[in-house]
């Protein structure tokens, strides 16, 4: 065998080797298995009845007629509203537990394995005002501040399981909600903004400045 | 799979240098380049045996060697600045050294003027006329930035499509995306950046040699799609010559807008037969900053970094490379579009590329090449810090095979191939399937010269096949199943020589191009593109005519051409806005991937001269428009009364202004950049204002101890002026960036 031969040889070994390790490389990617069923749409329930629902990319507030206290009309709208109508615990300042459930593309309600019993679906939002003020936390700051930070919020306890949450309502005013359902680390349903509206009513627990007086209206910082 | 792609890669690395072993006989073409006042040797300039794609730069003493250039006539280019660029035709003889004597004129500005010698009787310059350009060198370090498509900017007909500074791809004459081909080395990118605007080119122009752009028939030798252009970087990763001694550069680049920082550095050294490449860079940088404050989450790192080896003998040579690319970017926000905080992208590739040569002496090819490419490609989306948005995996196998062949009929060259690829394609966080394709090609482009008359035609036959990995007949998006095309594309140009350094030519390409897997099969939300992009699995090809009629003027002193174009499709592939949110992500609109008849045209030219050996000027204007059809659905649905609406993402008039005053060895440059307004609006397109910006700069280079230094300080934007590209997806958010002080050091040793 000649010396171009064998120079040949060692060469091709070396590279052929190389390639090796580099083929033995998969794509990494794999897509979701198409074995669950797609979220088009939600309701939102309570007692069984329904507050909400959102389908074709519309809310419809108190579609059965069972919820008229959640609903008023603000600025020529009508949005979802809290009020002592619908926040019986004042101590607390939240409404009884309401469930989501999930739509299909023909409006029908349909279950998810939910994270809190081993499956993979869980809900998550998002608000449009920040939950913080912007220095120090006084009486004088949350009321200057009342316009920009949060008026609702959201709250899930351990018996809701992944569908169910309390809003709770914590100073007069309006503020809109993103609702998403989570699929292991990705969204795969994200809904249109819902506005929530906090109302200004006299009552012994709402303060003048409209500051819902619960023990779980605690003052938030940066 | 992987036990045939092993076979394949040793038959390509063993069995094909092995049968060259009778064929040990070719030209040598060696020679020292001197510096025709003073007869002085000059170092470090680039020379390029076009034909045959071979490089090398000079060493020390201004010597070079190749070992290893079929016989026949072949064309020499050398540049190095300070010189004047020039080409030659060489004839080169079997076993034999050629030697030669180049003598470069100095100049003291560096221009795309170009010195022709030695000029074969009767040809009279046309076959050096191409529809092609390259740019290297001095234009190429002046124009650097951080994305290729930001370096190639300044070219007429060239934009970005942009979504953020750190995710540009480039645009020429309107066309973008699959339209435009980008290469490295001659191989495909193996990226997602012709998918979506978000998707950044897995390439630094940091570590360009030279940056070609091909078009008309060249470009069918690459793919049968890019009628708006093919565009080589040219790194060299793979060595095709062994340099007389080490030879590298170094180069640091900083930057003010953004405090980025760049660094790259590549060594190419020689070992008896066997020559090692090392080419490394890193790029870090924050935040760009606008006349009205930052782009938020617009931040970048990347690396792009390779070694490569080539055995080279008489016969040929036979090389591999492997290369990766690591990057960061940040999508910036857009509240209004789905992501209030900006998405985070990782993207990464690794990449093995395999090429071997083989000359042949007395036989009808020339030289005929192989080449394999393996590319992993992966980049994942950050919505959140916890919640990954899209994955997006691309496995790219490809090989070809391509032959340069003598003279036969009237034909006075060629190149005859054979290429294929194979795509493993997945995509995790939508409701695409998984997928691949497979596309096989056979090409030929030939070159002809009638006295002052130079022809070149081409012709590529294409079979594609897309496959989900599973049918899906009730998808929401149609039946998702196995397609298949086939279709001939084809392409001419001619150029003649009026004399007098005037030349006049037409090119006409007849495109064709396949349904990617995501046009035909995606459906699924893509945050960072603020899209829910829907697919379309029952899409036809798109067919397109291009056609380009111009006319130049070249002289020493002068270089000047006027284009005018005309790119008709009877199918042009694209994701339209609906302007409706998505039932499923109602945050973001559809976009439903259509085919319509559309019609791009337009003129550009440009204009160098060189008034005294001092003071040059240049200017350069392009103007395209770009419509589709309206039928009677859209008219009846939309209650749009035209038959004809503009296309989306259609850049506007254009037009640049510069002057250049050389001192020694001092370069002083400014450039004055209009943009009319752009009113001529696709769905949901918003008008972009126009602007005018001042950018000025100088250059240095200094030879000293046998080292050859240059500094290139430059500053865009001089005045902060607020303007926005309509090509960028997020100018109703942010502007492009302000006022950036830019300083590039290279050194060549």
């Amino acid at each position: 065998m000649n010396t171009f031969t064998n120079s040949t040889i060692r060469f091709t070994a070396l590279i052929v080797l190389s390639a090796l390790i580099f083929i033995s490389c998969d794509n990494t990617v794999s897509g979701d298995e198409n074995d669950h069923a797609d979220a088009f749409g939600f309701v939102i329930e309570q007692n069984n009845a329904e507050i909400l629902r959102f389908q074709n990319n519309q809310y419809t507030l108190n579609p059965d007629g069972a919820w008229d206290e959640y609903v008023t009309t603000v600025d020529g709208e009508e949005v979802l509203t809290l009020s002592t109508a619908v926040i019986p615990d004042m101590s607390r300042g939240m409404t009884p537990s309401v469930f989501v459930r999930w739509l299909d593309r023909d409006g029908n309600k349909f279950d998810l394995p939910e994270e809190a019993d081993g499956g993979e679906y869980r809900l998550e939002f998002d608000w449009a005002k920040p939950n913080v003020l912007s220095g120090e936390c006084t009486d004088e700051a949350r009321v200057q501040d009342i316009n920009q930070i949060r008026p609702v919020n959201l709250e899930q306890h351990g018996s809701d399981g992944s569908w169910g949450f309390h809003f709770r309502a914590d100073h007069v005013g309006t503020d809109e909600i993103v609702f998403r359902l989570q699929h292991i680390d990705h969204d795969d349903f994200v809904s249109r903004p819902l506005r929530v509206h906090v109302a200004h009513e006299d009552h012994p627990s709402i303060t003048e400045d409209g500051i819902w007086m619960h023990e779980r209206n605690k003052c938030r910082t940066r | 799979m992987i036990i045939k792609k092993i076979l394949f890669v040793a038959l390509l690395f063993y069995v094909f240098p092995l049968s060259a072993e009778a064929s040990e006989s070719s030209g040598i073409l060696k020679g020292k380049v001197i510096d025709a006042k003073t007869w002085e040797p000059i170092p470090y300039v680039y020379l390029h045996l076009e034909e045959i794609n071979r490089t090398i730069t000079t060493d020390r003493n201004g010597e070079f060697r190749f070992s290893n250039v079929p016989s026949g006539t072949i064309t020499l280019s050398a540049h190095r600045i300070g010189y004047m660029n020039q080409t030659r035709r060489i004839s080169i003889t079997d076993q034999e050294e050629n030697e030669i004597t180049i003598e470069l004129n100095p100049s003291v500005i560096t221009g795309s003027t170009v010195e022709v010698v030695g000029q074969q009787e009767g040809v009279r310059g046309s076959n050096l006329e191409h529809a092609s350009t390259k740019i290297l060198g001095t234009e190429l370090r002046r124009n650097l930035g951080t994305t290729l498509s930001e370096t190639l900017e300044s070219q007429p007909g060239f934009d970005s499509r942009s979504m953020g500074p750190a995710p540009g791809r480039p645009v020429i004459r309107g066309l973008g995306d699959y339209r435009v081909l980008i290469l490295q080395d001659g191989e495909r990118s193996g990226d997602a950046s012709a998918t979506s605007a978000d998707h950044s080119v897995s390439i630094d122009p940091i570590s360009a040699n030279e940056i070609e752009i091909a078009r008309g028939p060249a470009a069918l030798v690459y793919g049968s799609n890019a009628i708006g252009g093919v565009i080589n970087v040219v790194r060299d990763q793979i060595p095709t010559s062994v340099p007389n001694s080490i030879t590298g550069s170094a180069t640091l680049q900083g930057s003010s807008v953004n405090s980025g920082a760049t660094a790259a550095g590549s060594l190419l050294i020689p070992y008896n037969n066997l020559a090692f490449n090392i080419d490394v860079n890193g790029r870090t940088g924050s935040d760009f900053n606008t006349p009205v404050g930052r782009i938020e989450n617009s931040d970048l790192q990347s690396t792009n970094n390779a070694a490569g080896i080539s055995y080279i003998k008489p016969w040929g040579y036979a090389g591999i490379a492997g290369s990766m690319y690591i990057s960061n970017y940040g999508i910036p926000p857009d509240p209004l579009g789905g992501h209030p905080s900006g998405v985070n992208i990782e993207m990464e590739k690794f990449q093995l590329d395999g090429r071997s040569e083989v000359v042949f002496s007395d036989r009808f090819f020339k030289n005929v090449e192989l080449n394999a490419s393996l590319k992993n490609y992966y980049h994942v989306e950050w919505e959140r810090a916890d919640v990954a948005g899209t994955e997006f995996g691309i496995v790219t196998t490809t090989a070809g095979i391509k032959a340069n062949h003598r003279g036969f009929a009237f034909f006075e060259e060629g190149i005859v191939g054979v290429w294929g690829e194979y795509q493993d394609f997945a995509v995790r966080g939508s409701r695409s399937p998984d997928s691949n394709s497979f596309t096989g090609s056979l090409f030929t482009v030939q070159e002809a010269d009638f006295g002052p008359l130079h022809i070149e035609v081409g012709a590529r036959f294409d079979h594609n096949i897309a496959r989900p990995k599973e049918d899906r007949p009730n998808s929401a998006i149609g039946n998702i199943r196995q397609r298949s095309f086939s279709a001939l594309s084809s392409s001419a140009s001619a150029i003649y020589n009026l004399g007098r350094g005037f030349y006049t030519g037409a090119i006409v390409m007849h495109s064709y191009r396949a349904p990617a897997l995501e046009e035909l099969f995606s459906e699924g939300p893509h945050l960072a593109a603020y899209s829910y992009e829907i697919g379309n699995p029952d899409l036809d090809p798109e067919r397109g005519l291009g056609k380009e009629i111009f006319l130049r003027y070249r002289t020493g002193r002068t270089a000047a051409s006027i284009a005018a174009y005309h790119n008709g499709f009877s199918n042009y592939l694209y994701a339209r806005d609906t302007g409706r949110p998505n039932d499923r992500i109602a945050t973001l609109n559809d976009y439903q991937f259509v085919g319509v008849e559309a019609e791009i045209y337009g003129f550009e030219s440009s204009i160098e001269h060189q008034f005294t050996p001092n003071l040059l000027v240049d200017a350069g204007i392009s103007y395209t428009i770009g419509e589709r059809n309206v039928d009677d659905d859209e008219r009846n649905i939309t209650g749009f009364t035209g038959s004809t609406a503009p296309l989306p993402m259609i850049p506007p008039l254009k037009a640049s202004l510069g002057f250049r005053y050389a001192i020694n060895s001092l370069t002083f440059n400014t450039k004055l950049r209009y943009a009319s307004e752009q009113s001529r609006l696709g769905e949901f397109e918003t008008n972009t204002s126009g602007y005018t910006l001042l950018d000025a700069g100088v250059q240095y280079r200094l030879d000293a101890g046998g080292v050859f230094h240059t500094f290139t300080f430059g500053v865009q934007n001089i005045f902060n002026e607020t303007y926005r590209d309509h090509l960028s997806r997020i100018k109703d958010i942010f502007p492009e960036p302000g006022r950036n002080f830019n300083l590039l050091y290279r050194v060549y040793f």
